[in-house]
């Protein structure tokens, strides 16, 4: 006897539907499984016939072969006890074939017949919802995470006893669901940390107002303790909220990882704060079958690299391209995969090592020390950051001052301000934010009056720029025009514009 | 080599002698009675000298063995590096009158020249941005002035001092604690080879000699011996700089400290000088009187701020003559940064400020 139920793999983000085939025939008693098959994937025979003996079902000894196709697919993951197990008992007759088909089958059994959440639940029910499936039997530990995806029914399931069950119309399932439009207001709207509860770093904030305001890349210098981690957090609230696609898409990506929110779908932008030891692989993504790596858990947010100085050197070098390309593409023997890593790049860095240069009382290094720590960040990867700021030390009198700054909601209006003029701008040009602006459009989109071309030239050989620090002072004062809604760029623009370029 | 003295190829093979210091060439030198006679010393002449419990001689020995005066000055001509002996009339004059003048100079470049003005400015490696300031004030007064920086070509202090004074078109003079052709520090790599040709970098040590902690000590009482002036802009309680103070007071050198204040580890030391008689640094026009004399011309500073708007006039007034940081501008002038960052710029093209480093500005005199 043979059947088939329809199942689901990740690769890279994008999940493909997998069928899976179960044969049962006579001969010698046995239990193959084939398909280029991972080892999580092989050990499904051991768990799928302790759980159906576990769930009270007894089959007659016959040869099984489980077939995953399409075979030419690297199939790892947990999630294919479920379909194989429904597959088995649909061969054996248990259930009718028919009953099965048009329905999506993903889940891991545990041996007393339990099912457990996996991940990439959300991009394998979007493709199952594609594909025409009419409802899908997953986990019930994932069912708010597959209810995202309208126009599908969703079965969550305790156990391999209540799926039978369901499928045999004994007791039939509730399906899953949610108010997808109020769970993404009320996500956009909980409460979540605000720029006003910083005090004082007037500049430090200003420049996040710039960085999110034209998607510019942002490095901040400054001895511990100044609150440069709080303002880079704050970020997030000050970018433009996410549309429903943009969410769904970044969900997708952290479904994958799973790391997604209880809700099911993630509705804030994300903020990622990987630790100064992640690997390279960490970092960018990868592992036998790739995964997403932090630079794309934070895509449509903000990367922080706190301590920017203490991470690996290799590590930080894997950041040039993606930042250019706004993706990754990963390549393992399994295959090729392209990871989005849209984000803005928020880095800290102490001025020396002892934190407190150019402080001379405090400070204890030497000037070699300083240097060299401040070199272990390699020029192609400071060129990619355009806005350079220090934080100083807050003074008493500022942690006195109550009312704090502006709140994320008065910024965020000027931001989302900026954005429309940037769109309408590049409107049928490749880019969409002044960060991404090539030099050889800069002379095109970052038009200044007659009195700032001059500033320009005198600033050009006061201060000794090179053509690097022209063009991205340039680009910072193109967003800073754009926040006020300036079409030209003029002197005070560039004037403050000046302020944020890198240390020669 | 120079022709008029042919005795002087000798000299500088005596004092090339690699791992000999002043007191074992003395010692060489009143045995023998000269150089040429050290080098001609035959073999029976070092075994008993051996003899009498001297440990150095086998240094001698090779050294005689490998080189000869005339291989020596090639090798030294070679590597661009001059010599100038005791007896040479070009040996600086300051350094005659010294105690332990060395018996000759290495050099790249020029030597000071003696009949301008020279000022000694010494002070941390790891020196406060107030330091370094003051340090380059002074260097650019004593430059505008026609006078001679002496320093050590070190990190901090010395380094801005002396690239101050060449920045502004003076002659400076670095003494070094290791061979002349040693770059050290690395790190100002840029500010000796602008002193090879602006200047001079000196040493006592013959070429190879290594930077030895045991060298620097020694090398101040040159640092202090060719100059009239000492300027310690700042020490800590132990510094190679109070040493070089030391030695000016011994050598009759004037000696001006910077004041700090009380408590703050990288003054204590110019403070103690202070506290000791030495003169006080009080300002740049103030040194500039002591050392030119009052005839020096003083730019006069009232005329600038006329001409300034109300919010020009408040930035300016907040400006001082040591660079402050723009936070701290923002925060005392309370302007919005693109109004702060427009004037700062404006002002800097006009001269009235300059920026010291990114983001820091500070007033012009």
């Amino acid at each position: 006897m043979f059947a088939s139920v329809i199942s689901g793999a990740v690769c890279g983000i994008e999940s493909r539907l997998i069928s899976v085939e179960v044969d049962i025939s006579n001969g010698l008693p046995g239990f193959s499984m084939v398909g280029y098959l991972s080892s999580e994937v092989k050990e499904a025979q051991d768990r799928v016939r302790a759980a159906l003996h576990n769930s009270g079902i007894h089959l007659d000894p016959k040869k099984i072969t489980v077939n995953l196709s399409p075979a030419d697919i690297r199939k790892a993951g947990s999630g294919f006890d479920l379909p194989v197990a429904v597959a088995m008992l649909a061969a054996y007759g248990r259930i009718p074939a028919k009953t099965v088909e048009g329905i999506f089958f993903a889940g891991e059994l545990s041996l007393n017949g339990e099912l457990r959440g996996i991940h990439g639940i959300l991009g394998m029910v979007g493709e199952a919802k594609r594909a025409g499936c009419h409802s899908c039997v997953i986990p019930a530990a994932n069912a708010r995470e597959g209810a995202v995806i309208q126009g599908i029914r969703v079965y969550g399931a305790k156990d391999l006893d209540g799926t039978v069950k369901h499928l045999l119309g004994e007791e039939i399932l509730e399906p899953y669901t949610i108010n997808i439009e109020e769970t993404f207001q009320n996500g956009g709207k909980c409460p979540k940390e605000d720029f006003s509860d910083i005090k004082g770093q007037e500049i430090v904030r200003r420049a996040a107002e710039i960085a999110a305001a034209g998607r510019h890349n942002l490095l901040i210098s400054g001895p511990p303790g100044t609150g440069k981690s709080m303002i880079a957090r704050r970020i997030p609230s000050i970018l433009p909220p996410m549309t429903f696609d943009e969410s769904l898409e970044v969900s997708m990506i952290h479904s994958v990882a799973g790391i997604l929110p209880e809700e099911g779908i993630l509705c804030e932008r994300p903020f990622r704060m990987p630790h100064h030891t992640v690997s390279a692989a960490g970092l960018a993504g990868g592992g036998t079958v790739p995964r997403p790596g932090e630079i794309s858990l934070a895509h449509r947010g903000v990367l922080y690299l706190d301590e920017l100085p203490e991470f690996q050197k290799e590590t930080l070098e894997i950041l040039r391209q993606p930042l250019e390309d706004k993706n990754i593409v990963i390549t393992r023997n399994t295959g090729s995969f392209v990871f989005p890593a849209d984000f803005i790049l928020v880095a800290s860095r102490n001025p020396c090592k002892c934190g407190y240069y150019p402080d001379r009382t405090r400070c204890r290094c030497s000037e070699h020390e300083v240097r060299r720590y401040l070199h272990r960040i390699s020029r192609p990867l400071l060129d990619r950051i355009d806005l350079h700021v220090s934080a100083e030390p807050v003074t008493y009198e500022e942690l006195q001052n109550d009312a704090g700054g502006e709140s994320s909601a008065a910024i965020r209006a000027r931001v989302l301000k900026a954005h429309k003029m940037q769109t309408e701008r590049y409107a049928g040009y490749k880019i969409r934010f002044n960060g991404e602006l090539p030099a050889e459009a800069v002379s095109k989109y970052c038009q200044t009056d007659e009195e700032g071309r001059e500033l320009m030239q005198s600033i050009f050989t006061k201060k000794r720029l090179t053509a690097r620090t022209y063009h991205r002072i340039l680009k910072v004062a193109r967003t800073i025009a754009d926040l006020e809604g300036e079409e030209k760029i003029q002197t005070k623009h560039l004037s403050e514009a000046v302020c944020y370029r890198p240390e020669e | 080599m120079d022709k008029t003295n042919c005795d002087e190829i000798y000299w500088a093979w005596l004092c090339g002698i690699p791992g000999l210091y002043l007191p074992h060439q003395t010692m060489l030198l009143n045995r023998c009675g000269s150089p040429r006679a050290v080098w001609e010393m035959p073999e029976s002449g070092l075994r008993e000298l051996e003899k009498q419990g001297v440990c150095w001689v086998e240094k001698v020995r090779r050294f005689q063995r490998e080189k000869t005066p005339e291989q020596f000055a090639a090798a030294l001509a070679e590597r661009k590096i001059r010599f100038v002996s005791r007896e040479n009339e070009r040996y600086p004059k300051r350094l005659r009158t010294i105690e332990n003048a060395p018996l000759g100079l290495f050099y790249k470049g020029k030597l000071p020249e003696e009949d301008r003005t020279s000022v000694a400015i010494v002070g941390a490696r790891m020196c406060t941005r107030y330091g370094k300031e003051t340090a380059e004030q002074i260097a650019r007064m004593t430059a505008l002035g026609g006078g001679q920086v002496i320093s050590g070509a070190a990190y901090g202090i010395d380094g801005a001092a002396q690239m101050a004074a060449l920045e502004s078109g003076g002659l400076s003079f670095g003494v070094l604690g290791c061979g002349a052709e040693t770059v050290y520090p690395r790190g100002n790599r840029l500010l000796f080879e602008r002193l090879e040709q602006q200047g001079g970098i000196l040493s006592e040590l013959p070429p190879g000699a290594a930077p030895l902690r045991s060298h620097f000590p020694v090398r101040n009482r040159l640092i202090s011996g060719l100059a009239d002036v000492v300027v310690v802009v700042e020490a800590r309680k132990r510094s190679g700089s109070l040493i070089t103070a030391d030695y000016a007071a011994d050598q009759n050198r004037e000696v001006y400290a910077v004041p700090g204040r009380a408590g703050d580890e990288l003054s204590e030391g110019c403070n103690e000088l202070i506290s000791q008689g030495s003169g006080i640094f009080l300002s740049v026009s103030h040194l500039r009187k002591n050392i030119f004399g009052s005839s020096a011309e003083e730019k006069t500073e009232k005329s600038a701020g006329l001409a300034l708007a109300p919010s020009e006039k408040l930035v300016y007034s907040n400006l001082g003559l040591h660079a402050r940081s723009l936070y701290e501008l923002q925060t005392s002038t309370g302007l919005p940064l693109s109004e702060l960052g427009e004037i700062l710029l404006r002002m800097e093209l006009d001269g009235l400020a300059r920026e010291t480093a990114k983001n820091y500005y500070a007033k012009v005199k």
